[in-house]
């Protein structure tokens, strides 16, 4: 179990650059089976899945593109 | 929330949050995400590859999915104003995305998108006959108040869904605060508050 002692350790924090988030965002589409510009396109049509990694791919695009 | 740079504020934030989940329901890390000196931000369970995940919860078999989208204002007097800009919690019944849902608690800013349901809402696997017509709560959009992660932890334990880490929940002493009197307190609640 996590206690504030070990709790430094589960923290995360990224300063995230342009191609980190790129990348980011092809490997979730490729997971739901599609192209970063697909999946990119269907985010910004607000045609995304209710599951979280949908969510996360949805945030992804909008820290890269605002 | 005064600090010098968005990533401090954000950090601050996310930090809060993580260490409440971590001290009671579950052990999955919190990561944050932001460009730096972007006005962005978001959170969520990720795993040792950085690759979205769930919360198993302690001992029950539940899991839980948390996002939240971040957006600071800078202030007329150079501090930063944080505002939570999108909120997901959702209960699983499974790791996978394609996992049967439970739960879904959702906020999405007007600003962000209107709609004509409520921005503030609850989704419910369950269907209600009524003399009406059947209730789906599965596609209705249940309205809610501004629902806090907080919230969520104490329902969860409250219900008997996710064991706490009883040692840590602060009870009966002032001399180290638990995250329930944490939660008690208004500081990030009001840094965090809906447009």
């Amino acid at each position: 179990m996590a206690t504030s002692v070990d709790l430094p350790e589960r923290i995360r924090c990224t300063e995230m650059s342009d191609n980190q988030l790129r990348a980011m965002i092809e490997r979730e589409a490729k997971a739901l089976g599609l192209t970063a510009e697909e999946a990119v396109s269907r985010v910004r049509k607000g045609d995304i899945g209710a599951n979280y990694l949908w969510l996360d791919l949805a945030s992804l695009v909008r820290l890269l593109y605002g | 929330m005064t600090r010098d740079r968005p990533g401090d504020v954000f950090r601050q934030f996310r930090d809060h949050i993580s260490r409440l989940l971590n001290q009671t329901i579950t052990d999955a890390p919190l990561s944050l995400a932001y460009r730096k000196d972007g006005l962005f931000a978001q959170f969520a369970f990720r795993d040792d590859s950085d690759f979205p995940m769930v919360a198993p919860l302690f001992s029950r078999g539940l899991f839980l999915a948390v996002s939240q989208q971040l957006e600071v204002e800078p202030q007329p007097d150079e501090t930063w104003r944080l505002r939570t800009m999108e909120y997901n919690y959702h209960l699983l019944e499974g790791p996978s995305p394609d996992s049967r849902w439970i739960i879904r608690w959702e906020y999405k800013s007007h600003s962000r998108q209107r709609n004509e349901h409520p921005r503030h809402h609850v989704h419910l696997a369950a269907v209600v006959d009524t003399p009406a017509g059947r209730m789906d709560f599965d596609k209705l959009h249940l309205s809610t108040g501004w629902v806090t992660i907080e919230e969520v932890i104490r329902f969860l334990i409250a219900g008997g869904w996710s064991e706490a880490q009883g040692e840590q929940l602060g009870r009966g002493t002032n001399k180290e605060r638990g995250p329930f009197q944490e939660m008690d307190g208004q500081e990030y609640l009001d840094a965090s508050l809906p447009d």
